[in-house]
């Protein structure tokens, strides 16, 4: 057995026996989905909040019909919204105002809303909460409010309202998502839902294995290990087999995640009412989500590597890895951008840069499908970076690992990489 | 035939010269004492002999090689100790020989023999961080003797240990070295390489000081040394134009003559003076040695 390969085994055994990989299989993929959903679901599911609105309506024809119009009730089967009218007498607007406000600060009433003696023609009305954030119920008062005012208009036009609403029926479009597999029905929250599961877990296992080599690539060094490790083998022959064996590490948890997922999608729709989320994602998906994850896995662990030489202990390492975070971080907060727009062309520029292509040529291939070559060129362009970084920091690695004590300074870095 | 030698072997650190053009050789079967005060270059010389470093210049041979094709004949116990703490004993020594070039379903045996020899065998289970510094040491030399080489190079392999297992180990090297292991030792210890070591080099600042066989150079220091036990005033030590140099010790007093000094002379002196209980010749401590010639190649170079 060559003395990569023994690296490698020992690398993969030592890491597949900790607890933490057995948790990180498990919980990996649900702590992804919940990160991604529960977000999601606050933002869409409206809070479970009475609204306590008091209404100064001006018109004095408005006030019966919004509260029909808002007769929601909340999951207890209270009434979403509780109106109250106040009376006001003309010229004591500011006034009444200034009592209302006092009230919503003292949280006696939630809001309170003006509707303007023109409203009817003008549609002019005032709405004033502590909380303005809630999209879902201010949007909900807004299309009541509309519709009162449109109907009163038209009955005053002596048409009919319910006809209008008949002829103006606009479309409802239904997007479908046209991939190798046929049409299916996607709106972007799925698509986004499911893309960014995927992306996270990229991001999440290349920073954890990333991280992990980088460790213990430290613990050889301040344990000393690679004193005897490097009188037996060659430096590069060691930092390979730390590289590949945790690599290793990381396809094989992939393949528990893929296996289990394809599983999801063969009987889960059957069977567990899941056909929804699940039939979506395709082999092709799970074969490239391996792909990206293993080059940039590469590309990742190669740099955390060589802060692993060239640092003595984590808490060096802490800082010396922030650009790396930073590299992978980019991604994550360029892809909001990404998904609304995936074949422009930063999206194409960006997932071609080495640094982010894993996380977003990936990401774009999930949501369109870029023309093959663009697909191949991240490939290329990876692989290419991959084999510069190896080349690179197989020279840091082989002076930095006999460094103990102290972190090397970017010019002793310099010097190592030209002398070598 | 010469299981190592280095030729003129220079090696540079940014501005500091660790090894400055060191020859040596060592035959097959010596115990080889490579001596030198803190920071001389033992360190460098022996990472350099394991190819864990190359030289800038010169060249080093083992069994007449150049570069890496013997090291996995070399077996190495650092100075700085360390092993995969989490790693079970076992798992540990059997990884640590397969690097070496040896079968996993071989060493198990083999290790599990070596490791009843230091009683250690109880432990074989256990991960590393589990057993106290001293066990730790010993799988340590365990791992480094465990694929049989030809060549083991323990650098301060006695430091931590305590009286049994020190001379346990003295004997485990020496029984290797009846088998025909050729064995570097690299030490302060001085009473270990008087024990132990055929042969000796003591480097200092990079260079070459001594270099051969110890009863030799021991021999080339001459019967010149005198272990005097007494009773009475010292004072005639510090008026005697014989000595050159004196070493206070609590029962005794060891003392170097100048070269062409009559050790009788002194005899007669000291029993004028005092009540003599013990006047022994001795030969000069490799103690003595070492610091005498440490001191003397320190002070050469203080002019410049």
């Amino acid at each position: 057995m060559s003395k990569t390969t023994t690296v490698i085994k020992r690398e993969y055994l030592e890491r597949l026996k900790k607890k933490s990989f057995l948790l990180g299989t498990l919980l990996g993929p649900l702590l992804m989905a919940g990160l991604i959903i529960v977000p999601g679901l606050l933002v869409t599911v409206s809070t479970g909040k009475q609204w306590r609105i008091s209404v100064v309506d001006q018109t004095g024809q408005i006030y019966p019909q919004l509260q029909t119009a808002l007769s929601d009730t909340l999951k207890d089967g209270q009434p979403r919204y509780v109106l109250e009218v106040v009376a006001i007498t003309a010229g004591q607007m500011d006034a009444t105002r200034r009592a209302l406000s006092q009230q919503v600060a003292r949280d006696r009433i939630s809001a309170y809303l003006i509707v303007g003696p023109g409203a009817l023609s003008t549609g002019e009305a005032d709405f004033y909460a502590k909380n303005v954030g809630d999209f879902t119920a201010i949007d909900r008062i807004e299309s009541a409010l509309t519709q009162i005012v449109v109907e009163n208009r038209l009955n005053q036009e002596g048409l009919d309202p319910e006809r209008i609403k008949k002829l103006t029926q606009g479309v409802r479009l239904r997007t479908m998502k046209v991939g190798k597999r046929g049409e299916r029905e996607s709106g972007f929250g799925q698509v986004y839902l499911e893309t960014m599961v995927f992306v996270m877990i990229l991001y999440m296992t290349i920073l954890l294995y990333g991280v992990a080599v980088m460790r213990g690539v430290i613990e050889d060094k301040s344990t000393r290990v690679v004193e005897v490790l490097l009188s037996s083998m060659r430096s590069t022959q060691l930092m390979a087999g730390k590289i590949l064996g945790l690599g290793g590490v990381g396809v094989t948890q992939y393949l528990i995640w893929i296996a289990f997922g394809l599983g999801l999608s063969t009987f889960g729709a059957a069977y567990l009412g899941l056909g929804q989320i699940i039939r979506a994602i395709s082999p092709s998906t799970f074969f490239y989500f391996l792909l990206f994850y293993l080059l940039g896995y590469f590309l990742y662990a190669t740099l955390y590597a060589g802060v692993g030489a060239i640092c003595s202990t984590e808490q060096d390492a802490q800082q010396v890895q922030f650009p790396i975070i930073f590299l992978l971080m980019l991604p994550l907060m360029l892809s909001a951008p990404i998904i609304k727009n995936p074949d422009s062309g930063l999206a194409i520029v960006l997932s071609l840069i080495p640094f982010f292509s894993p996380m977003l040529m990936f990401l774009r291939m999930n949501l369109v499908t870029p023309p093959l070559g663009q697909i191949l060129a991240s490939i290329f362009l990876l692989s290419l970076s991959i084999f510069l970084m190896i080349w690179l920091v197989a020279k840091i690695f082989r002076v930095g690992l006999l460094i103990y004590g102290k972190r090397a300074t970017l010019p002793e870095i310099v010097r190592w990489i030209k002398a070598s | 035939m010469q299981a190592l030698t280095l030729k003129k072997v220079h090696k540079r650190f940014a501005q500091v010269t660790a090894v400055d053009f060191l020859s040596l050789q060592v035959e097959e079967g010596w115990i080889y004492g490579l001596l030198g005060p803190n920071g001389a270059g033992k360190t460098t010389t022996i990472r350099m002999i394991l190819n864990i470093i190359q030289p800038d210049q010169g060249h080093i041979f083992l069994w007449g090689e150049k570069g890496a094709a013997f090291t996995d004949r070399v077996g190495y116990l650092p100075e700085e100790r360390g092993l995969y703490r989490k790693m079970k004993v076992l798992d540990l020594l059997v990884f640590l020989a397969s690097i070496k070039g040896m079968r996993a379903s071989q060493t198990r045996a083999e290790a599990l023999r070596w490791l009843a020899k230091f009683e250690l065998d109880a432990w074989c289970q256990r991960k590393v961080e589990e057993l106290s510094k001293g066990m730790q040491q010993q799988v340590q030399f365990i791992a480094c003797v465990l694929h049989h080489p030809d060549l083991v190079i323990l650098d301060e392999p006695f430091t931590g240990l305590d009286p049994v297992n020190t001379s346990r180990l003295k004997d485990v090297v020496l029984e290797l070295n009846a088998q025909g292991t050729t064995v570097i030792l690299s030490t302060h210890q001085m009473e270990q390489v008087e024990r132990l070591c055929s042969h000796i080099c003591l480097i200092n600042r990079g260079q070459k000081v001594l270099d051969g066989r110890l009863s030799e150079i021991k021999n080339e220091y001459g019967q010149n040394t005198v272990r005097l036990e007494f009773d009475g005033p010292k004072t005639f030590l510090n008026t005697s134009p014989l000595i050159e140099k004196m070493d206070l010790y609590g029962q005794y007093v060891e003392l170097r003559l100048k070269p062409a000094a009559d050790p009788q002379e002194l005899l007669r002196t000291a029993v004028q003076r005092t009540f003599v209980r013990k006047f022994e010749i001795v030969e000069p401590s490799l103690n003595d040695i070492f610091i005498e010639k440490v001191s003397l190649a320190d002070g050469d170079e203080r002019p410049e």
